[in-house]
């Protein structure tokens, strides 16, 4: 399983899916089955170190990043992991 | 895929040699940056779609005097970055790297210049001329951002300029940099401006990955010594990304440094402690972060805006889906399906050829030609004149410019993404995503067009369950008003049709997303502002849609009166109604049937009257109604809908999913036949 990280996260992996809308996280690593799909959302640009935040989470996912919304399924949101952030 | 990517070698498009002497400039940037506005802007009129060689990908060309000199200008696919991943990235990135444009207009939504500025380096390492254009500056200063472009100028040294595309406004100065930069003496080609390798000139690499990392971009690049074109160090970083077309391209010109190049680069991932092409992304964007951080002055965050908080409305299940349905119906059954597939079909082919063209090709027909046979291939019930032009232009030309009209809307407003993530959930069952729910709802009113609407689909695994389930359950206009009028008096023969057609769709769906190779599709989409579109944007791009259509899709028609023609002149329709003749009655149903069915695939009237006809002379009646209807669906709408499978997807699929739909249709209707009839269904 590919893996993109940046540093090792000190607390247990968190990842996307588990937040709800409104809250914000700092992106800490990518993680996924499918390399194309880690390809895609470094050249959309999530990347670690960048904050996120959950617009709404169904029936897909849409979050902030910067001026930028991205819509995308749960199997992507469950590919970035995170720390929330206040 | 063969390479097409940085060879050179692939032959030229035919209009090339043409234009050759002209400036090629081409405008790349993300999807939904006005890229096809600012096209618009540059050409006015004189531009033209078309496919790029070998892919299914749309790529617009135009020309242009851009202050006094002649340019040529390709809009080129959305793209986020050199590494391609998408059809449309690949084809974006094989005309900048194949087609050498002298200068590459950079367009990006202003207020994500921070997100763009990592391809505008990417563009730079590559060797080639870009002027960067902040595109949507209205947008950005809504939000009250304010940009420092002196400042960015000197930081990438490059020209830059503000624009919105809507307005034209910032035109004139983008005009006047391009016609600097594509002036013949600043035209040399990139691969001439490029410094020995090794050496590379500060203007190309803006950025710096670390000690070890341009250690081994240094090792790679003096192994490099055959001719690309672009930068060595542009191809050395593609290497350290891993993309395989550049391996496949290094390994075919490098001969056997190409051993010494995947050592050092199998060295540099081992060394790396974080995966390289991360570590490639990650320096980028902290470059960009650093120059966005310059240039960029924000104000006092904006309010939430009106355009905000309808976007919200979109996309929140509880209204979106609503709004949804609203739009489709309005955009799709009452625009292109009532408006374009019935009031216009109907005053082209009643008044225009039934009335008026047809009469006119008959007799000058039969006064040219003498002989009968001849004349049936141009005139008659099937004849080129009478059947292929009328099908190509009065019923698929109304049907394909309101698709075209409404799908064009739906792009410059930013709507589709919104749509697409709605249904995406639905859609993953069946081994697609959400992009999927145009091709499939069109379906409804046109197997023909939906079928070529399947492009917007991301991969060819998604492209291929689509089409198929097209062809195989999704009825089409002409399809569904025949069996409304034949089902109208038996609600529950309506009932079981709906329940037999409907889980065909699923199970096929289901056992397609199964079946065909390849990983499950996922989605991912960017979420543009909700824009107002402008009316002369879409009326272009609509315009170029349809006369690309015409050209594909004329000779088809074309070909299909031949095909009638030939078929039966020479016996083979009788041969194949008297073998069909036994397999309906197999059915229950009447022999007469076969007939009705076979000239229904060419032309869909005659099919539909056929067995109306049938039913009201009481020839069709109680169960068989409902056998006649199921194998009507599930067999594929019309001649068009499989030449356009052929086109789209090739010869080999289109007969391997023709070879399954017309037996396993039959099949279906045998099946049903045999339940009802030991149900004792009464209908």
């Amino acid at each position: 399983m590919p893996r993109l990280s940046s540093s090792s996260p000190a607390s247990p992996a968190l990842t996307l899916s588990r937040l709800r809308p409104g809250q914000k996280g700092l992106i800490t690593a990518l993680e996924g089955k499918d390399s194309r799909t880690l390809h895609k959302l470094m050249a959309m640009g999530i990347l670690p170190g960048m904050t996120i935040k959950v617009v709404q989470n169904s029936p897909s996912w849409v979050v902030q990043l910067g001026y930028t919304q991205l819509t995308f399924d749960n199997q992507i949101a469950g590919a970035i992991q995170i720390h929330v952030t206040p | 895929m063969p390479d097409i990517a940085v060879s050179g070698r692939r032959e030229p498009p035919p209009h090339e040699s043409v234009q050759g002497a002209r400036p090629r400039v081409a405008l790349v940037g993300t999807p939904n940056v006005g890229k096809s506005a600012m096209f618009g802007n540059l050409t006015g009129r004189y531009a033209m779609v078309s496919n790029y060689p070998g892919t299914t990908v749309e790529v617009t060309r135009g020309t242009a005097s851009i202050n006094g000199l002649a340019c040529e200008i390709v809009d080129t696919p959305g793209m986020y970055s050199l590494l391609p991943i998408t059809e449309e990235e690949r084809v974006a990135r094989s005309i900048l790297l194949a087609e050498r444009p002298s200068v590459v207009i950079h367009a990006m939504d202003a207020k994500n210049l921070e997100r763009s500025l990592p391809m505008t380096l990417q563009l730079l390492e590559a060797g080639l001329s870009v002027i960067l254009d902040l595109n949507m500056m209205d947008e950005a200063e809504k939000l009250n951002l304010k940009f420092d472009l002196v400042r960015l100028k000197t930081e990438l040294g490059i020209p830059a300029v503000a624009t919105v595309s809507t307005t034209r406004r910032g035109l004139g100065e983008l005009k006047k940099l391009i016609a600097t930069a594509a002036r013949p003496a600043g035209a040399v080609s990139p691969v001439e401006r490029l410094p020995p390798a090794g050496r590379p000139a500060s203007g190309e690499r803006p950025v710096d990955y670390g000690p070890e990392l341009e250690r081994a971009l240094e090792a790679v690049g003096n192994q490099l010594r055959g001719k690309y074109s672009i930068s060595r160090r542009a191809v050395a970083l593609l290497l350290l990304q891993e993309d395989p077309e550049i391996l496949e391209l290094v390994k075919q010109k490098e001969g056997l440094r190409a051993a010494r190049i995947e050592e050092i680069l199998a060295q540099a991932q081992k060394h790396s402690p974080e995966p390289v092409n991360l570590q490639i992304a990650m320096r980028r964007q902290e470059y960009a972060r650093r120059i966005a951080g310059q240039v960029i002055r924000a104000g006092k965050e904006g309010r939430i805006s009106l355009g905000e908080w309808a976007s919200r409305l979109t996309m929140n299940p509880v209204t979106g889906v609503p709004i949804m349905l609203v739009v489709l119906y309005y955009g799709l059954y009452q625009f292109v399906g009532v408006f374009g597939a019935g009031t216009l079909v109907d005053l082209l082919e009643q008044r225009v050829f039934s009335g008026f063209l047809n009469p006119v090709f008959e007799k000058a027909v039969a006064y040219l030609l003498p002989w009968p046979v001849w004349r049936e291939l141009f005139a008659g019930e099937y004849g080129i004149l009478t059947l292929g032009v009328r099908y190509a232009i009065a019923i698929v030309f109304p049907i394909v410019g309101t698709f075209f009209l409404f799908f064009s809307v739906l792009e410059d407003s930013g709507y589709f993404p919104r749509l697409a993530m709605l249904v995406d959930r639905v859609f993953k069952k069946l081994g697609l995503n959400g992009r999927a729910a145009i091709p499939l709802v069109l379906g409804l009113g046109c197997g023909t067009m939906a079928t070529m609407s399947t492009r917007i689909l991301e991969t060819r695994r998604e492209r291929i369950i689509a089409t198929f389930l097209l062809a195989l359950s999704i009825p089409c206009s002409a399809q569904l008003g025949l069996i409304f009028a034949m089902l109208s008096g038996h609600p529950a023969g309506l009932l079981i049709w709906g329940l037999v057609v409907g889980a065909v769709f699923i199970v096929a769906g289901q056992l397609s997303a199964r079946l065909t190779p390849g990983s499950p599709p996922s989605f991912y989409m960017e979420v543009p502002p909700l824009r107002i579109p402008q009316i002369g944007n879409v009326l272009r791009k609509t315009y170029m849609r349809i006369e690309w259509y015409f050209m594909e899709i004329f000779p088809l028609f074309i070909l299909a009166s031949v095909f009638i023609w030939l078929g039966r002149i020479s016996g083979v329709f009788q041969l194949i109604i008297s073998g069909l003749e036994p397999v309906v009655q197999s059915l229950g149903l009447p022999k007469e049937t076969a007939v009705a069915i076979l000239f229904g695939f060419f032309r869909r009237d005659y099919g539909a009257a056929g067995l109306y006809d049938l039913q009201t002379s009481g020839q069709l009646s109680g169960i068989p109604v409902v056998v006649a209807a199921v194998t009507l669906t599930l067999f594929t709408p019309c001649i068009a809908q499989f030449s356009m499978m052929v086109k789209e997807r090739g010869w080999r699929f289109a007969l391997q999913a023709i070879f399954f739909i017309f037996p396993f249709a039959f099949l279906m209707g045998y099946i049903l036949n045999q339940a009802l009839t030991f149900l004792g269904v009464q209908i």
